[in-house]
């Protein structure tokens, strides 16, 4: 009895340790808070705070006039809120992947909704700010010869499947990687469970395998 | 004029002394190859946002600061590609060519978004060599931040300026430092969101504890539940492969020794000289040497020793009697009166009657991990005498090598 109550015990304090150190270790590879805003998200936010449609100078024509009033109506009416942002991605205007610079568009609009980046010849990419809604994907490859009425055309279709879908204002806190809340716990209980088990299953079978070998037997 | 190009593999930066007054109030806008040159007659460097790293005004006065000094112009062009150069090929030297033959001689960087760099010099191409240049560059990547640490264009630009503004001259290191250090220097690689990483921490933290819980509940239990070790009911037992020192051994020999004192103080004084008074007087001095020193084979010589001195004592008065011999196998079963041929040896050891009819395990000690270890594998004294069942002479050997070693 006595060694069972110090066995537990002492597992309890390595649990203990081992929690705080694995917090610790995690913690050291959490990406900076940044809030830095860069000159397109800028630029992006002014085009947009009276059009949910902004169209980078250097693209423009891209769109007819027509197809911009239609995206532009489509995505002022849909529910939740579409913003639009057409212009060349870039990996030299200061930010990382494209939900960086349209995370910081929202910031600076205020505005919660989905934010879209068009680049003529790559895939629509889009993330939601401000809301914590189900599940939605604007991502379609490329087509091989980009063409402005096929951009349209998918884009109403996707703000069209956007329109309607369950939301709440507030920013998702989950963890899309880990697939939420309860998807993150069991996660840690899996592969503790198992990687416990094998572990504890090991140390079991090696501490006979000693004491057999001490005890000559 | 000849012109020559200096292509650089690469990027390239250029930089000029007619500081012009920078920009307008917005970003530039730049469409056609003839509105850069516009723009280009007023201020040799232009920079937009979607190759300004966050702030083309900043990367602008980077670049102007870069290149002041130079003699040649510098100009240098961060930008999107022109729409009439989108089918031609190597866009940013085609560029280079068409802005030297309106703006002069001078050193032309050029990069368009997602196109390489070229850098180009008419007018003295000679005293201009930027491969320094760009070792600094891919140095400071080999250094630089992140996974896979790329240069940002401006990066780039930034230092082909500066080496532009000085040619001839070495690039200080410092000044490659000064820019690596900087927010704009390295093209920011895509990183984990931060729900995604704290929810890592959690996971990793929720599967430690709990791993280390399962782990120790099994270790725990399976230790506290396993059952003594035992052969199997109808086979002989096993001998076992070694036999420990038992516990409170130092008592023991202290106690033995007190006893073998006790009576050899109470000799005589001329039976002390005697030739086994002598051995006696020296096998209580060697056991005294040994007994505290905490070693757990040390606690035993002090107690053979005992033995041999209170056999020595006996011999006094009774010379007949033969000299206290342990059993070789394990000294403490007493004296030997049997000898066996160990296994691996040539001759015959004394030993106990009983390790006589059947040999026992030998007297071991621990080794760390390795397990048990027999006497006679250790380094020490009572190896090689077997604790006197291999010499006469044992507790002159021990304060010999205690004399040694103290």
């Amino acid at each position: 009895m006595k060694r069972l109550i110090i066995g537990l015990i002492v597992t309890l304090v390595c649990a203990g340790i081992g929690g705080a150190a694995a917090w610790w270790v995690a913690s050291s590879g959490l990406p900076a808070e940044v809030d830095t805003t860069t000159e397109r998200a800028r630029l992006a936010a002014d085009g947009l705070s009276e059009s949910h449609v902004y169209v980078d100078p250097s693209v423009e024509g891209m769109f007819s006039d027509e197809q911009i009033a239609r995206i532009d109506e489509a995505a002022n009416t849909s529910d939740p809120e579409v913003f639009v942002v057409v212009w060349p991605e870039s990996r030299q205007a200061g930010y990382g992947p494209s939900s960086d610079v349209l995370r910081q568009i929202g910031r600076l609009l205020d505005r919660p909704g989905v934010y879209v980046q068009v680049s003529p010849g790559d895939a629509l990419d889009s993330v939601d700010v401000g809301i914590d809604g189900e599940y939605f994907s604007i991502y379609e490859s490329p087509a091989e010869e980009w063409s402005s009425s096929r951009e349209t055309t998918l884009l109403l279709d996707k703000i069209a499947e956007n329109d309607g879908r369950e939301y709440e204002l507030g920013e998702d806190t989950g963890s899309d990687y880990w697939g939420g809340t309860a998807g993150t716990i069991g996660a840690g209980a899996l592969i503790g469970s198992f990687g416990g088990g094998l572990v504890g299953t090991i140390a079991l079978v090696g501490w006979f395998i000693m004491r057999r070998r001490r005890a000559g037997v | 004029m000849g012109a020559v190009v200096l292509a650089v593999g690469g990027l390239t930066v250029g930089a000029t002394a007619a500081a012009a007054e920078a920009a307008d109030d917005g970003p530039v806008r730049v469409a056609t190859v003839d509105e850069m040159i516009d723009r280009l007659r007023d201020d040799p460097i232009l920079v937009q946002p979607s190759m300004g790293m966050g702030d083309s005004a900043l990367a602008h006065d980077v670049l102007t600061e870069a290149a002041s000094g130079a003699e040649l112009p510098v100009y240098v062009v961060l930008a999107q590609m022109p729409e009439e150069l989108a089918d031609g090929e190597r866009p940013g030297e085609q560029v280079a060519v068409l802005l030297r033959d309106e703006l002069g001689d001078g050193v032309y960087h050029v990069e368009f978004l997602g196109e390489s760099s070229y850098t180009g010099v008419w007018g003295a191409p000679d005293e201009y060599d930027f491969r320094d240049a760009y070792i600094a560059l891919r140095n400071a990547e080999e250094n630089g931040p992140g996974e896979y640490p790329r240069a940002s264009a401006l990066f780039e630009a930034a230092v082909v300026a500066h080496a532009a503004a000085s040619p001839g001259q070495e690039l200080p290191q410092s000044v490659v430092d000064d820019y690596a250090s900087r927010p704009w220097a390295f093209i920011p690689e895509s990183t984990t969101s931060m729900a995604d990483a704290k929810a890592t921490r959690w996971v990793a933290t929720l599967a430690t504890v709990i791993g280390v819980l399962i782990a120790g509940i099994i270790v725990t239990l399976g230790v506290v539940r396993a059952k003594p070790l035992k052969t199997k009911a109808g086979v002989p037992a096993r001998r076992s492969a070694h036999e420990t020192v038992p516990e409170q051994m130092a008592d023991r020999a202290r106690k033995r020794l007190a006893s073998a004192r006790r009576r050899f103080e109470a000799l005589p004084g001329t039976e002390l000289t005697a030739d086994p008074g002598e051995k006696a007087a020296r096998a209580i001095d060697a056991a005294e040497r040994v007994l505290d020193t905490g070693d757990e084979l040390d606690a035993v010589g002090a107690y053979v020793l005992a033995l041999i001195a209170d056999r020595e004592v006996d011999r006094v008065k009774r010379p007949e009697r033969p000299a206290f011999r342990p059993c070789f196998i394990n000294p403490l079963h007493g004296e030997s009166h049997d000898t066996v041929r160990v296994g691996g040896s040539s001759i015959d050891a004394p030993v106990c009657s009983t390790c006589g009819r059947q040999q026992g395990a030998f007297l071991s000690v621990r080794k760390g991990i390795r397990g048990w270890a027999p006497y006679v594998e250790t380094d020490t004294v009572w190896a090689w005498t077997g604790y006197g069942a291999l010499v006469g002479d044992l507790a002159d050997q021990v304060l010999a090598d205690r004399g040694v070693r103290r």
